[in-house]
């Protein structure tokens, strides 16, 4: 068994008064999708935020390809490897879409120019919008570019919360192709309430609960689990 | 992979419109007003002194663009910066004049002296800013209430320090031999410092705009500024570039007082304030974070204030809030201001 990408141990993050996660302990198995499941506000995003340094653990250990990250600052933290795609407003309005993508290029090499081409490949509407303020592109488009911006580096790990929040259904399948096509690249944690796409992707998940691990396993044994889609997810 | 984002819905929104065509059709043509009060040769005058002034005015606002409008940090103690900027070029423009070369010095001995008093004036800023940033703002970003007492303090104290040094009377500023006396183009009396502000004050705008609008640090910035959250997740130290920023906005601050000191030939310790006034008439004239707006609206505010002073010299002092008055109503966020 390959040791552990990142692994959280006993981890407590607090959001103003308020105990966001209480105890999360977990390991991301590398070169694997996995995917956070549970209901609103069970943590997962704040699990996320955690690990990015967004939000930093109050007490508890998360250690990323051996290091002890949890006291790290967040930009220390993305140049070892671990990039992150937020929930809410993921790209820059007020940046054009090749500003947000020369953003993105922590160095602009040859390698990342050769990557935009593929980017175009699979969002050639990236390139017809290239000048456009990234405000004015539609939902779809934003999350895309979102998407794409977190391609755009080879990342160690990418955690991406959410990316089919308000999305169309004809949307979210794309998505699920150009997530597939990033964890071919990468390992991926994944946090996801669209259940389809979770499962599209997902191969490892973690179920969280009142801010606690609560089950975990592969996601082909939990899609036919309909007592644990019933109790966690709320479907089934 | 399929292609069926091209599906996907798109809503360009279009800058221009009629309305926005009739409001910049009359920015300009107000300007041309005064032109049937005075005569040509005079309204040339009234100009460039205007748009010298105007120039003068963006040096002081330019910084508080950045710190306040850029970066939405109320920094108060913005006027000690270039009350400080305007007694270190007071010193250095007496110092070089001991070696005679200021007010009796050739045009390079006086261009040289100037450029030291700036270059002096800018790094005394970038010192004060930097320690400024470091020490008191990083505290309060994203609190305006602490941001205005906390600077308030820091005003109070930068100028006792000042007064420390220079003491609390007026001076009278020297203006090297190369920059006195004036132009005559035309019958156009153009004063010559007036014409080296001009210049200072539009390199100023270019480099800002080339380096926000044209560099990767200038992205970063912005994006920075947008949502600090993101940027720091792609790797960015943006506390360090917020340093940065709020450094070289204190250092214009400085330049500008430099500037104002030499145009007005007399500095005083309370000076900072009362220009602060009249830089954050500009930037929210210009609309918040525009560069090229704190530039309109500082040339506006220049003119505005050249003519009225010439055809109702009562009116003067009050125009600037009457134009801010009517650009809000007309645009509420300022002239380049995001609605």
């Amino acid at each position: 068994m390959a040791e552990p990408i990142l692994a959280l141990e006993d981890v407590h993050t607090y959001i103003g008064q308020h105990h966001i996660l209480q105890g999360v302990t977990l390991a991301v198995k590398p070169g694997r999708a996995t995917v956070l499941l549970g209901r609103n506000g069970a943590g997962k995003s704040t699990t996320l935020r955690t690990v990015m340094g967004l939000t930093p653990a109050t007490s508890g250990q998360i250690w990323f390809e051996g290091d002890h990250i949890e006291q790290h600052k967040v930009y220390k933290i993305a140049r070892k490897g671990v990039g992150y795609v937020p929930e809410d407003q993921a790209v820059l309005y007020n940046l054009s879409v090749e500003e947000n993508f020369r953003l993105a290029m922590f160095s602009e090499t040859e390698e990342t120019w050769q990557r935009m081409e593929t980017i175009f490949e699979l969002f050639p509407d990236l390139k017809k919008f290239w000048r456009s303020k990234a405000g004015v592109l539609s939902g779809g488009q934003k999350q895309m570019l979102a998407i794409a911006l977190a391609f755009l580096n080879i990342h160690r790990i990418l955690l991406i919360d959410e990316p089919s929040k308000g999305l169309a259904p004809i949307i979210v399948d794309h998505l699920a192709e150009s997530l597939n096509h990033i964890k071919d690249e990468t390992t991926v944690i994944l946090v996801e309430q669209n259940f389809h796409l979770a499962c599209q992707v997902g191969v490892d998940y973690f179920i969280l609960d009142d801010g606690h691990v609560v089950h975990q396993g592969l996601v082909e044994n939990l899609v036919d689990n309909e007592e644990l889609k019933q109790k966690y997810l709320g479907i089934g | 992979m399929t292609t069926e984002t091209t599906s996907l819905e798109l809503t360009v929104k279009s800058g221009f419109s009629a309305k926005n065509l009739a409001i910049w059709l009359g920015s300009v043509g107000i300007w041309f007003l005064p032109l049937i009060w005075i005569d040509p040769s005079t309204y040339m005058v009234l100009t460039v002194a205007g748009v010298a002034m105007g120039m003068l005015l963006f040096l002081a606002a330019s910084g508080l663009t950045l710190i306040f409008g850029l970066m939405d940090v109320l920094n108060l103690a913005h006027g000690a910066f270039f009350a400080w900027g305007a007694y270190v070029g007071f010193s250095i423009l007496n110092r070089l004049n001991a070696l005679g070369w200021v007010e009796t010095g050739t045009f390079s001995q006086c261009l040289v002296s100037v450029l030291l008093a700036l270059l002096v004036s800018l790094l005394v800023g970038v010192v004060l800013g930097f320690f400024m940033e470091r020490i008191i703002i990083r505290n309060v970003y994203g609190d305006h209430l602490k941001q205005i007492l906390i600077t308030m303090g820091a005003l109070t104290v930068m100028v006792e320090i000042l007064i420390i040094f220079w003491g609390p009377n007026d001076e009278v500023v020297l203006v090297p031999a190369a920059f006195q006396g004036s132009y005559d183009v035309f019958d156009v009396i153009i004063n010559k410092f007036r014409v080296f502000a001009i210049f200072i004050g539009v390199a100023i705008f270019v480099a800002m705009q080339l380096v926000l609008k044209r560099t990767k640090l200038g992205i970063i910035v912005r994006g920075g500024v947008e949502n600090p959250d993101i940027v720091r997740a792609m790797g960015y130290n943006i506390h360090s570039i917020f340093t940065g920023v709020f450094t070289v906005g204190a250092a214009l601050a400085a330049l500008g007082g430099t500037m104002w000191g030499i145009f007005k030939e007399q500095i005083y310790p309370g000076m900072g304030q009362e220009n602060l006034i009249f830089a954050l008439i500009i930037v929210i004239i210009g609309g918040f974070g525009s560069v090229t707006g704190s530039f309109l609206g500082a040339i506006m505010v220049g003119l505005a204030f050249n003519y009225v002073a010439f055809l109702l010299p009562k009116l003067a002092l009050g125009v600037n809030i009457l134009i801010m008055a009517i650009i809000l109503l007309i645009r509420p966020a300022g002239l380049m201001g995001q609605e």
